[in-house]
């Protein structure tokens, strides 16, 4: 990994992260409403494609695509598999 | 014969329907391909994948059975669904509708989109069914609910035959007013307070949802088991210095329930834990949300 990458990375993974599909907010029911002035307004809280994001902040879109992967990487806990283990034990009737 | 005409379109409106219902289906519905491209982001409308595409058709399949619902996640994370028997009607529907109508028809895939890695989908299959008027987006992760069927898997079939498009719902069954009672109690409603790792959030003003947020990736590292696969090799072959913790990445008991069930293929890596649907009361208590309550209203409706 080159110095620029890191730099890079560190100075946009928290954004491209937040701006991403892995946090999805919704104010209201704008889809279902067909309120497209709303879908506009609310579009990053929503959660951006990749493209999308490269758009925002003026960067390539594999650029954020490799950020973007390694950030989902490095927050990853697939350990939480394990909660999925430990409920509901011979108690649902 | 080609359907040309509204009377035509119509008839073959209804046939389509009929096929999918007859199929397995429980609800069907068409969305307005001009409305699904304003919304979709660029790369991820129907047109993308079929330039001719006139009609989106959505078709929406049950869930879980009454009994699969009182199993423990671990087994509702691989049970529970039935979204390859909605992919198996929407596959089956583009070869009706090229046979019937002798109009061209393709299966929407239902895949990630290989460009951008397993998080960002080909097309929004939720998108198509709001749509096209046979779910809304709910608190839990906009998983979408029906007031009458609850929680279903969804399909999508291409076509350029205009079929006439249906509208989204009228209303959203989501929260139902027992969620409501207990979020003014509590500050949650019940996909909330059980899920897991805490990925659902919802901010609820005067029976009103204003706002939600859903920590998708919280949800796909508990449940998106092939995610996992290559952390876990990285870490045994290049991460990991103590050969006992190297031989429990590779052969502990996670390692192995990922290696059986990619040597079982079939869907098996991927999955959700499904508390947010078990609690839910659309989705269980729903007049047709399960085959026993189905049962009760067929027999309601011959008596």
């Amino acid at each position: 990994m080159s110095e620029e990458w890191e730099r890079l990375y560190d100075r946009h993974h928290e954004e491209v992260f937040r701006l991403s599909l892995n946090i999805q907010v919704r104010r209201g029911d704008p889809v279902r409403e067909r309120d497209h002035a709303a879908l506009e307004a609310t579009a990053e809280e929503r959660g951006l494609t990749d493209e999308q994001i490269a758009d925002r902040l003026g960067l390539p879109e594999e650029t954020v695509r490799a950020i973007r992967i390694r950030a989902e990487r490095e927050r990853a806990r697939p350990e939480d598999r394990w909660l999925l283990y430990q409920i509901g034990k011979r108690r649902r009737r | 014969m080609r359907p040309d005409g509204p009377e035509a379109l119509a008839e073959a409106k209804a046939s389509i329907v009929e096929y999918a219902k007859r199929k397995g289906a429980l609800a069907v519905g068409v969305a307005d391909v001009d409305e699904i491209e304003r919304i979709a982001p660029a790369g991820h409308g129907p047109r993308d994948l079929f330039a001719p595409c006139r009609s989106v058709i959505s078709i929406g399949v049950g869930g879980a059975t009454q009994g699969m619902w009182l199993a423990p996640p671990k087994v509702l994370a691989s049970y529970g669904d039935a979204e390859r028997r909605a992919y198996g009607i929407a596959y089956g529907l583009a070869y009706f509708i090229e046979n019937a109508f002798g109009r061209r028809a393709m299966f929407c895939p239902p895949d990630p989109d290989p460009e951008s890695g397993t998080r960002v989908p080909m097309q929004s299959l939720k998108l198509h069914a709001e749509l096209a008027g046979i779910g809304a987006r709910s608190i839990a992760g906009d998983i979408l609910l029906h007031p009458e069927f609850g929680f279903m898997y969804y399909a999508s079939c291409f076509t350029d035959m205009p079929l006439e498009a249906d509208g989204p719902m009228e209303t959203n069954p989501c929260p139902a007013p027992s969620c409501l009672t207990m979020y003014d109690r509590t500050g949650k409603t019940p996909c909330m307070s059980r899920c897991p790792v805490g990925c659902l959030h919802a901010d609820i003003r005067d029976g009103r949802v204003v706002e939600t947020r859903f920590e998708m990736h919280r949800c796909a590292d508990m449940t998106q088991q092939y995610e996992a696969i290559p952390l876990y090799l990285k870490r045994a072959f290049l991460d990991e210095r103590d050969p006992a913790e190297r031989q429990a990445l590779l052969y502990g008991t996670q390692a192995q329930d990922i290696w059986y069930r990619m040597a079982i293929g079939d869907g098996q890596l991927l999955g959700q834990c499904f508390e947010c649907m078990r609690v839910c009361p659309v989705a269980r208590q729903a007049p047709q949300a399960d085959p026993v309550r189905r049962h009760r209203h067929r027999h309601r409706e011959d008596a």
